[in-house]
């Protein structure tokens, strides 16, 4: 049987083109942009102090001395973590599409371009089938852990949103343990892989998820050294603390401050990569050793968490790496007193301060994007890694040179004067320019030895 | 930020209660389950629940470390090694012969009367009706506790930088393959 959603070539958007074009529009910019509004409009209310002041200023009651101070506050802890789990859905599903075209591209073929304008819905159009399929579980698994699983995987996947800083103001909280806590919280992932390859009882499952373990276990910590690189430079753990430390210009980003931050920026990235089981490192799910690892066994909504949780990670992976290395939301010429000065003291800051605010989320959603896209180049350029050489690229090389980076760091602060600083953020930056000039232009080399190759717009 | 804490809201109250109770769940569940992994599961949520505990005290860092460490790092272990080996028909010592039976029975009484003991004792000082003053302003983050790791207690924390280090060699020793005989096969450990 066919179930057409609607938005199919076949039914309405065939009669209604623009239809489909328009609920595209509506899904591709409007569900994010209206997410990104949200948090901004909900986050930074996000205080019991705050809110005692909104709810004496405009409701004249007295929020502070009532008993349901509490409830009050939990209903916008609530709304926040709406907010944040619905991003995750919609970054998730968006990111399959643009995977899926991308590879579609490298591949020279078309990908999915069905549902939608350029098959953008196609992702809506999965997600409603996984959720109306049958939830299988194996008769011989392990019943509850079996089910408890997936959720272990997503609460790894969602913890660390409540650090992760969207922009100036946009932040569910801003803990002092702030990157500690995202090492902490991504713990839960493995567990989840853990238990969902035990419960499971298939031998490709079991593999899987040791395999699993074995890789995170083993790359947290290279990843954990690396992400201490820029918490020695700024001086603080804290994640909003480590993007104010640094500026909106390239060179002014920690990355480029010193010759073994950009090193550590590399290591960290290449960790993330593992801990999030992509592909090079995609050993626990190998399609062609293991049928799909450790979620084998799983259908229907479970495996569409399991699924969620491997693609709105790369938003984590991406997320961290911009926020500690790339500078974060810090927009270019704005400075810390811009902000206060349109924040002004009054209950509600001024309209500017909303620009500005949104101007440094696009910041970090564009850098988060940009880094994103690399992934899913690595994805469909690199092979898979053996089990071996996994294990040797991290603790032969990583691990040792992760050390090093620290140590190098440690000794860069101590010696080297604001001014040495500087120019080595100019040089490094010079540098990064040229190196991607290099490859823009053999990119664009390659390409055109290609017989017949030419961008084919028709399809799309 | 004022230095001291007001006494317990209903919100703290009831954030201990279930974070308390989930403990001793948890633990219950531990000590009870005949299958390991499920024993471990359980364990992995009281780590968590205490975790809790502590956030509630104001002692983040604490909280974020036993995450970090217990619940990520060591039950992993634990996982990954009850999963490799896979026992589950090995008795627990504390059910073979009488004798440690009967000394099981007698070291959880002894426990449980020191339990029971504390909870008496603080009842009467009834501290959690009275409003907590912190020593320092900036208790229980990083900062601070990082000053007295590299103070008061530099010999401890250094001290057991090399127990940890001594564990490490140990691990690598007994993990070490078998070296090559002179008559040129390995030996091989059953």
């Amino acid at each position: 049987m066919r179930i057409t959603l609607g938005l199919d070539s076949t039914s309405l958007s065939r009669r209604y083109p623009r239809l489909a074009i328009l609920a595209t529009l509506f899904m591709a910019f409007g569900l994010p942009l209206g997410l990104y509004v949200a948090a901004l409009a909900v986050f930074p209310l996000n205080t019991p102090e705050r809110l005692d002041a909104m709810a004496e200023q405009w409701l004249g009651y007295d929020l502070a001395g009532s008993p349901y101070r509490y409830i009050v506050y939990t209903a916008f802890l609530l709304l926040v973590a709406f907010i944040a789990v619905n991003y995750t859905a919609v970054f998730g599903g968006v990111s399959t599409w643009v995977e899926r075209r991308v590879a579609g591209r490298m591949q020279s073929r078309i990908g999915p371009n069905r549902p939608g304008a350029a098959g953008f819905l196609s992702w809506v159009a999965d997600a409603v089938k996984m959720i109306l399929k049958e939830d299988t579980i194996p008769a011989e698994a392990d019943h509850l852990l079996f089910r408890a699983a997936p959720y272990f995987s997503m609460v790894g996947l969602l913890l660390p949103f409540v650090v992760l800083p969207f922009g100036e103001a946009t932040v569910v909280t801003d803990m002092n343990v702030g990157v500690f806590y995202v090492a902490a919280a991504s713990a839960f992932v493995v567990v989840g892989i853990l238990v969902s390859g035990w419960a499971s009882n298939s031998k490709w499952a079991l593999f899987g998820g040791i395999r699993g373990a074995a890789q995170v276990m083993s790359y947290e910590i290279p990843a954990g050294i690396a992400m201490m690189v820029p918490v020695l430079m700024a001086g603080t753990l804290s994640m909003q603390g480590i993007v104010r430390a640094q500026g909106g210009w390239p060179w002014q980003w920690f990355v480029f401050q010193n010759p073994a931050a950009f090193v550590a920026f590399f290591i960290a990235v290449t960790a993330s990569l593992a801990e999030g089981n992509r592909t090079p490192f995609d050993l626990p799910e190998a399609e062609s050793e293991l049928v799909a690892g450790y979620h084998a066994e799983y259908s229907g909504f479970r495996l569409a968490i399991f699924l969620m949780v491997e693609w709105a990670n790369m938003w984590i992976m991406a997320g961290l790496a911009v926020t500690l290395f790339l500078g974060g939301w810090q927009v270019p010429g704005y400075g810390a007193e811009d902000y206060a000065r349109l924040l002004g003291t009054g209950l509600l800051p001024a309209p500017g301060w909303f620009g500005l605010q949104l101007l440094s989320m696009l910041m970090f959603v564009v850098k988060t994007w940009a880094l994103v896209f690399v992934f899913i180049w690595l994805r469909w350029t690199l092979p898979r890694v053996r089990v071996d050489q996994m294990m040797s690229l991290c603790w032969k090389y990583l691990v040792p040179g992760a050390f090093l980076c620290f140590v190098v760091t440690l000794v860069w602060q101590l010696l080297v004067p604001p001014a040495g600083v500087a120019f080595t953020g100019y040089a490094l930056t010079a540098l990064a320019l040229f190196v991607l000039a290099k490859f823009a232009v053999a990119t664009r080399r390659n390409i055109s030895k290609v017989a017949g190759h030419r961008v084919d717009l028709g399809n799309w | 930020m004022n230095y001291i804490l007001p006494g317990p809201s209903l919100l703290d109250k009831l954030a201990f209660i279930v974070l308390a109770s989930a403990v001793l769940g948890f633990g219950l569940l531990t000590v009870t389950r005949k299958s390991a992994v499920t024993a471990l599961m359980a364990l992995i949520g009281a780590c968590c629940a205490l975790a809790g505990l502590y956030a509630t005290l104001s002692a983040h860092f604490l909280a974020v470390l036993q995450v970090l460490v217990y619940a990520g790092a060591i039950m992993v272990l634990f996982i990954f090694a009850v999963m490799i080996v896979n026992r589950d028909d090995e008795q627990p010592i504390a059910l073979r012969g009488l004798f440690l039976r009967a000394a099981g029975v007698l070291g959880a009484g002894y426990f449980f009367y020191r339990l029971a003991w504390i909870v008496v004792r603080e009842r009467r000082a009834d501290v959690l009706a009275t409003s907590i003053t912190l020593p320092i302003p900036e208790y229980g983050n990083v900062a601070s506790i990082g000053r007295l790791l590299f103070s008061d207690f530099l010999f401890p924390f250094e001290a057991i930088s090399l127990l940890l280090l001594v564990a490490v060699v140990a691990g690598v020793l007994v993990a070490r393959p078998p070296r090559p005989t002179p008559s040129g096969d390995r030996e091989r450990v059953a």
